[in-house]
């Protein structure tokens, strides 16, 4: 099933074909789901916002046109379906805190020490869940579901320049905790 | 020579600059041990974010948001259903009652009858007669009831047939 396009699926499930979206829903899940406990924080909360986003998905399979790819779309339901879960839980004072105009600093907002040194990969990902909730969607939607600046933008509903500012702010502060902690000598 | 600072790094890496600032960043960063020291964990950073492994789902997920998607599908059908029997039902008793009408005017005609529009005009006095009586002041009432009841139920059910839906 890996030749068939999204939209084949899409037309196929339209047709009646339902128990073909089961095709669509693996080949998301994971990189949704990551996109939502990197946001949520909760890996619990994030299945059910997820489980929730794909019956949204699949109820709106109807108005969807075709005019962007399905995965925008479905980014677009999944990201809106977990800023509501955040400001349902009133945690949308981190996500203002934190908006493209203010000084991020992942040092000193996290406090992230590690006296011992990890794997880098690992070490990575850690600090990736520590993100704030939209830095954490961009840097999902970027590297992990492959989504250019452009596409993210519409997803999130802002400028391309504030997505690349928000990239290359997420990479420098995970650049300055490596520095701190000492990664960078086994880079040289 | 320019300085370095993380936004150019950064565009440097996403290949966003232009031919001549490229060699300039290049020159920088050959001269300079701690910007390349800099550069380099910024790459690494982008490079461990590219293999970043994506985070797994439960294993039954796909199966129980499937049964949620058939159930979402089975609602949709019952309340579905549950509309056009309504609508059947009002639809039904509208042919009753033109039948009856129907039925109440071929019965009655004369069969020598040369004048079918006076018969039929006759018989619409009567029918609306007929409705009058239906709606005096009397029965208004008593209509208005039994609608409003039937109105009740159907909402009721339907309020019902809803909520059972969603629980599911």
């Amino acid at each position: 099933m890996k030749g068939v396009s999204d939209q084949e699926i899409i037309e196929s499930v339209k047709k009646g074909n339902h128990s073909d979206y089961a095709i669509l829903v693996d080949r998301y899940k994971n990189k949704a789901f990551s996109m939502l406990t990197r946001m949520l924080k909760n890996k619990m909360e994030a299945e059910e916002v997820l489980q929730d986003c794909f019956l949204k998905a699949f109820k709106g399979l109807n108005n969807f046109k075709g005019d962007s790819k399905f995965s925008t779309w479905f980014y677009k339901i999944v990201y809106n379906s977990a800023l509501s879960r955040l400001s349902l839980q009133k945690r949308k004072t981190e996500m203002e805190m934190s908006s493209v105009d203010d000084h991020f600093n992942l040092i000193s907002e996290y406090d992230y020490n590690l006296t011992e040194q990890k794997d880098l990969s690992l070490y990575i990902k850690e600090m990736v869940d520590k993100l704030p909730s939209n830095y954490a969607s961009v840097i999902s939607m970027f590297y992990l579901e492959d989504l250019s600046c452009e596409e993210i933008s519409e997803v999130i509903r802002t400028s391309v320049n504030n997505v690349k500012v928000m990239l290359h702010r997420s990479r420098s502060a995970l650049k300055d905790i490596m520095i701190k902690n000492n990664y960078t000598e086994e880079l040289l | 020579m320019i300085e370095l600072n993380d936004d150019l790094l950064n565009k440097y890496i996403d290949g966003e600059l232009n031919r001549e600032m490229m060699q300039q960043v290049k020159a920088k960063l050959e001269s300079s041990h701690q910007d390349m020291m800099k550069y380099k964990t910024l790459l690494s950073v982008h490079n461990e974010l590219k293999k970043m492994p994506a985070e797994g789902v439960s294993s039954n997920f796909t199966a129980n948001l499937m049964l949620k998607v058939q159930r979402s599908l089975k609602s949709k059908r019952e309340q579905n259903f549950f509309i056009v029997s309504v609508l059947s039902l009002f639809f039904l008793i509208c042919i009753g009652i033109i039948s009856y009408l129907l039925a109440n005017f071929i019965f009655t005609a004369e069969p020598d009858s040369s004048n079918v529009v006076t018969q039929l005009t006759e018989h619409s006095e009567n029918f609306i007669i007929l409705l009058r009586n239906f709606f005096s002041k009397g029965n208004i009432s008593i209509i208005g009831s039994v609608f409003s009841f039937i109105l009740l139920i159907s909402g009721c059910f339907f309020y019902d047939s809803i909520k059972h839906s969603k629980q599911q």
